[in-house]
């Protein structure tokens, strides 16, 4: 344990109190702005700004990919390599933490380890290369026949590993004898259906995997993809599904027409379709900062009986950093942000009357991955909407019991309870359902006039707050106080509910919390003046 | 009555212009009166009683209400029933079980008050946890109120007298259902000028102005309030906290039940289709309700808040484990007395009871609701749970069918409601549900003997139907966890999540008197009427036979939701 380390922890550990309790919208806005990255519209200064602000990042090399689709001919039985290595993130109460993780082939570190998107039947090959001072493997929950130098990975004996450990390679040595030498081990497997999996450290795991060792893998389903036709034309592109598994009864044409799913109506042909300019990732992780700091001090004195974890983790970010956009310059080591951009609900295709295109046409849903990498259950609540639950652990929710007449078992949940070690696909939309607006519908209307907005003097604002309740109206906030709030859109919080996991170190209104931005519609004229992210 | 019931055949809508006159509806007459209050209590009693408070924070705000004058345009042939509830955020103390184990310091508090008893008992004659939360402070609007005056009982009888959990908050679809917030200050910690909000935690597309979140709308400061309103579409069991500085005002006590009625009927628990000569698992029918309101207590965090020291809310433990705000064995013991609306459960209600009743009654009269659920043989008892703890319970009951019918607020039968909220303005029907429905989703409802659930989630539970007996006889309900507190050498299930189901035989138990049912089908009832798809007036009541029923028949065998009959 390092004793300097330790001092300054519980040092700041008091600051971090003092001042949460009274001064939390405070602190948010001096972390921000200490960050200089409140939102997404500090993307566009950002020296990254060609890479993608919002949703989920495939990594490079990826085989389906919707930012960066790939072309003809079909690109099959994908490679990447993986390097165990270490680094440093920071948290938003000004902590840095000593972390292990996965980095993109000789990428820098990253928490958590790059986002691999496959198609489904894809031979993928992943090749682990350590750096670590200590001996590691993958292991691949969900992947069946996963195998490491060709035979299959498993426990070793006489080692703390659940899988084949990374040995040595030609022209190198165990790192633990040499650290100037990497070990290695390819893994491969054919991922043969679709959903999100989990990959994690299968070494000492109950250390290893809160250390950083984690990251997620994506398999898009053959449905809708049209370089799986019988007989696919020379030069087709082969665009990734926007489907989230192999809905029965889905034409390949029906998957490929954005219209076709607008308003499920009957059958499970659309049972998972989304908006793939709006899929996002969360992967729920915890930690507790002595474990670190026993790595760090290369001492590994830690009584896993003692872990208490302290800090939680979205992508490998706390509130606020979570509503950050992707690779925001402040956390360089994290890349990934959380923070989901949606629009309002509108199946309206054409203007009433005529062909002419809906502005706010938007029927398909967002989509929301998660993963959980940590020992316990996250309740996780989305405010805004309810989320419907289609996937489990790589398995579409529905019930085939009877083949000829599968239903639909997905689920509505106000809290998306994720367990360790799973996985799960949500879908949601918002739609303003009481059609609040301050002409055909105020919310005082319909009785006595006492539901008034008050005074500024008699309130306490947010500073995410438009200064209306109205979507699409926009008012300034008193004088002196920050606001984010660009276009008179809405911000929704989504956290966990045990709530202690949504704090940074006990201070609340960070950890496992991010947000849902909700814009106006395109055809509300502040829409103007809305950041799209992406 | 028969007015009522000839206005129900002539299928009038309520319109704007009738609401305008008080007579014609109760709901829209005490707005009026609140605002009056509100004003009173602002302008003479409040500036007294936050003043000192104000002082001590740096800070002197008063009230103000309503100030913001934009003409309400409304909608012109719509106006919904209202309901309306005046919540009061504030401070106060409370008591854990008397044979619970001490936890020095944290446990009993040191600066807890007398509680009103005088046994030399310290653990009967003291609180023993400090805790914020809500009050029910709505029938302190004029037309109901005590003496001497209504801003004076306010701040005598509710500010320092918080009640966990949060007050029961129910509505019906088709209402419109209103919540005011006040924000009284802390008694004991003039020093927190903490704001409040309301969070309706689960309600659906909800817009971020009343979702409570003070980041991203706004909060109340002390001496403030903020109207809330929701229109709700989806029956079910809800939630309800504040969520400011959320890990600590959950935990403190802020935290409670809402739960919405189907348009069907308040003894349905989910519009789908089917009446009463259909099974209750498809039907969603019942004879009675109850709800269990799962949380736990963490005694560092309320010692710290109550003598001025920061907690690292990542310590949290739940030592105590609760149900309605208390622990085993004080979740049996009987409700504080009833509103004056008929709903039981207020804290300024008359004690009840003498003796060792006597005693648990003031020692219990801010942890006002009863977990107790009881039943006759055949009937069809629904169970309401919602959790705003931070750990995962497994709620076993041996002995008693049970179907999990309803998960986080959504029926879970054949048939179900489609995801989509796909709803287009229309004048006319602006409450018009507007799920799409989805033949396709197939029924995953649960019959088991368990439920269990974490953080944030709820569960409709249908007990029955209830077996024959030939005398009360007891079924206990119980987190698997049994909930003993730290340390050894607890008596079993002290501190803990455990109730029970009490069995009679049929018509054992008293039935709701004239009192009770006035105050549920009268004029001053706000749970009388919704609106049907059609936007006309629905009474959810009858009394065609000279007897009220509920508006399918079926007979009214508990007047209001928990409420508890004697033996007879």
């Amino acid at each position: 344990m390092n004793i300097q380390h330790a001092v300054s922890l519980a040092a700041h550990r008091t600051g971090v109190r003092r001042w949460a309790r009274w001064q939390v919208p405070v602190a948010v806005a001096v972390v921000l702005a200490a960050s200089l990255t409140p939102l997404a519209s500090s993307s566009r200064a950002s020296a990254l700004s060609s890479r993608q602000a919002e949703g989920l990042v495939c990594a490079t090399g990826s085989t389906a990919d919707f930012q960066h689709p790939p072309t003809a001919p079909l690109p099959t039985n994908p490679s990447f390599v993986l390097t165990a290595q270490d680094g440093y993130i920071t948290t938003p109460d000004g902590n840095s933490i000593y972390m292990w993780g996965f980095s993109n082939g000789s990428g820098a570190y990253q928490d958590p380890g790059p986002v691999l998107c496959v198609n489904e039947g894809d031979a993928v090959t992943i090749t682990l290369r350590n750096t670590l001072p200590v001996a590691t493997s993958i292991q691949f929950p969900g992947m069946t026949g996963v195998l490491a130098n060709g035979a299959p990975s498993q426990p070793q004996p006489g080692s703390l590993s659940l899988a084949t450990p990374a040995g040595a390679d030609t022209g190198s040595k165990p790192n633990s004898s040499d650290p100037t030498k990497e070990t290695k081990v390819t893994y491969s497997f054919v991922a043969d259906h679709p959903g999100t999996f989990l990959y994690e450290s299968g070494t000492n795991p109950q250390f290893q995997v809160q250390m950083g060792l984690e990251g997620a893998i994506v398999v898009r389903p053959r449905l809708g993809n049209p370089c799986f036709a019988a007989a696919p034309a020379p030069g087709t592109v082969c665009a990734p599904s926007q489907h989230v598994y192999d809905d029965a009864g889905a034409t390949p044409a029906m998957a490929t027409d954005p219209t076709s799913c607008a308003i499920p109506a009957g059958g499970l042909a659309c049972f998972s379709t989304f908006n793939p300019t709006k899929e996002y990732l969360h992967l729920l992780s915890e930690l507790d900062p002595m474990l670190h700091s026993a790595a760090e001090s290369g001492t590994y004195e830690y009584d896993m009986t003692a872990y208490k974890a302290r800090y939680f983790f979205i992508n490998g970010r706390s509130f606020p950093d979570t509503v950050s956009p992707n690779f925001a310059a402040h956390v360089p080591s994290q890349p990934y942000g959380a923070l989901a951009h949606i629009q309002p609900r509108n199946t309206q295709r054409y203007l009433t009357g005529t062909t002419t295109p809906n502005p706010d046409y938007n029927p398909d849903p967002a989509l929301v991955r998660y993963l959980n990498a940590g020992p316990v259950d996250y309740p996780f609540h989305p405010h805004s909407n309810n989320e419907r639950q289609i996937g489990f652990d790589a398995h579409p929710l529905v019930n085939a019991t009877s083949a000829a007449n599968p239903t639909d078992a997905s689920v509505d949940r106000y809290s998306v309870v994720v367990p360790p070690g799973g996985t799960i696909e949500t879908q949601f939309a918002w739609v303003d359902q009481q059609n609040w607006d301050p002409a055909k519908h105020p919310i005082n209307s319909g009785g006595a006039d006492d539901v008034a907005v008050p005074d500024q003097q008699a309130r306490t604002e947010g500073q995410y707050w438009s200064g209306t309740p109205y979507l699409g109206g926009h008012v300034d906030l008193s004088t002196g106080k920050t606001q984010y709030n660009e276009c008179g859109e809405m911000y929704q919080v989504a956290h966990s509910h045990a709530l202690f996991q949504a704090t940074n170190y006990g201070a609340s209104m960070g950890g496992m919390l991010t947000m849902i931005r909700i814009d106006p519609p395109n055809s509300f004229a502040e829409h103007a003046n809305c950041t799209t992210g992406n | 009555m028969s007015d009522t019931a000839a206005a129900d055949a002539s299928g009038d809508r309520p319109r704007v212009g009738a609401e305008a006159t008080p007579e014609a509806n109760p709901a829209a007459a005490s707005q009026v009166l609140l605002r009056q209050w509100s004003a009173d209590l602002t302008r003479r009693t409040l500036i007294k009683s936050v003043i000192a408070a104000s002082a001590a924070g740096g800070v002197v705000l008063l009230g103000r209400y309503g100030s913001v004058g934009q003409g309400s345009l409304g909608l012109v042939s719509y106006a919904p029933p209202v309901k309306a509830y005046t919540l009061a955020g504030t401070d106060g103390w409370v008591s854990m079980p008397v044979g619970a184990n001490a936890m020095p310091p944290y446990f009993p508090d040191s600066l807890a008050p007398p509680n009103g008893n005088k046994t030399g008992i310290p653990r009967e004659d003291l609180f023993t946890t400090y805790a914020f939360g809500f009050r029910n402070v709505s029938q302190y609007n004029p037309p109901t109120a005590k003496s001497p005056t209504p801003s004076q009982v306010l701040v005598t009888n509710v500010k320092n007298h918080v009640q966990i959990s949060a007050p029961l908050i129910y509505a019906q679809v088709g209402q419109d259902l209103r919540l005011t917030l006040f924000n009284l200050g802390m008694g004991n910690r003039p020093d927190l000028f903490d704001s409040h909000t309301i969070h309706f935690h689960g309600f659906a597309n909800q817009i971020a102005y009343f979702d409570g979140v003070p980041d991203a709308s706004l909060s109340v400061p002390p001496g403030q309030s903020l109207n809330y309103r929701y229109l709700p579409v989806d029956a079910g069991t809800y939630m309800y906290h504040c969520h400011v500085e959320d890990v600590e005002h959950v935990q403190m006590g802020m935290n409670g039940m809402v739960f919405i009625a189907p348009r069907k009927g308040p003894n349905y628990t989910y519009d789908t289709p089917g009446g009463p000569s259909d099974p209750p698992a498809t039907s969603t029918r019942f004879d009675r309700q109850f709800s269990l309101h799962l949380s736990e207590i963490f005694p560092k965090g309320h010692f710290g808040d109550s003598h001025i020291q920061d907690t690292d809310w990542t310590d949290f433990t739940g030592s105590f484990r609760l149900m309605n705000g208390r622990a085993w064995p004080d979740t049996i013991k009987p409700h504080a007395g009833d509103y004056p609306t008929g709903a039981p459960g207020d804290p300024d209600a008359d004690l009840i009871g003498t003796g060792a009743e006597l005693v648990d009654a003031k020692r219990l009269r801010y942890q006002p609701l009863s977990s107790l659920i009881q039943g006759e043989s055949g009937e069809y008892i629904l169970v309401r749970i919602s959790h705003l703890g931070y750990e995962q319970h497994s709620l076993v009951l041996p002995g008693l069918p049970m179907t999990i019918i309803g998960q986080d607020a959504k029926f879970l039968g054949a048939n179900r409601d489609g995801y989509y909220p796909d709803y287009q303005y229309a004048a006319s029907d602006p409450l018009k549900p507007q799920r799409v429905p989805n033949p396709s989703r197939g029924s995953i409802e649960t019959q088991t003997n368990r439920v269990d659930l974490g953080p944030g989630e709820s569960r409709d539970v249908l007990i029955g139907p209830l077996p024959a007996v030939t005398g009360k006889t007891v079924f206990p309900f119980y987190d698997r966890e049994f909930g003993y507190l730290d340390g050894a050498d607890s008596t079993a299930g002290y501190g803990g999540m455990r109730t029970e189901v009490h069995v009679y035989p049929p018509k054992a138990l008293a039935r709701p008197d004239d009192n009770e049912l006035t105050a549920l089908t009268g004029p001053a009832s706000q749970d009388r009427f919704t609106v049907d798809l059609a936007g006309a007036q629905k009474n959810n009541f009858t009394n065609t036979t000279g007897t009220w029923t509920y508006a399918d028949g079926s007979p009214i065998v508990q007047a209001f939701p928990g409420k508890l009959y004697r033996p007879i």
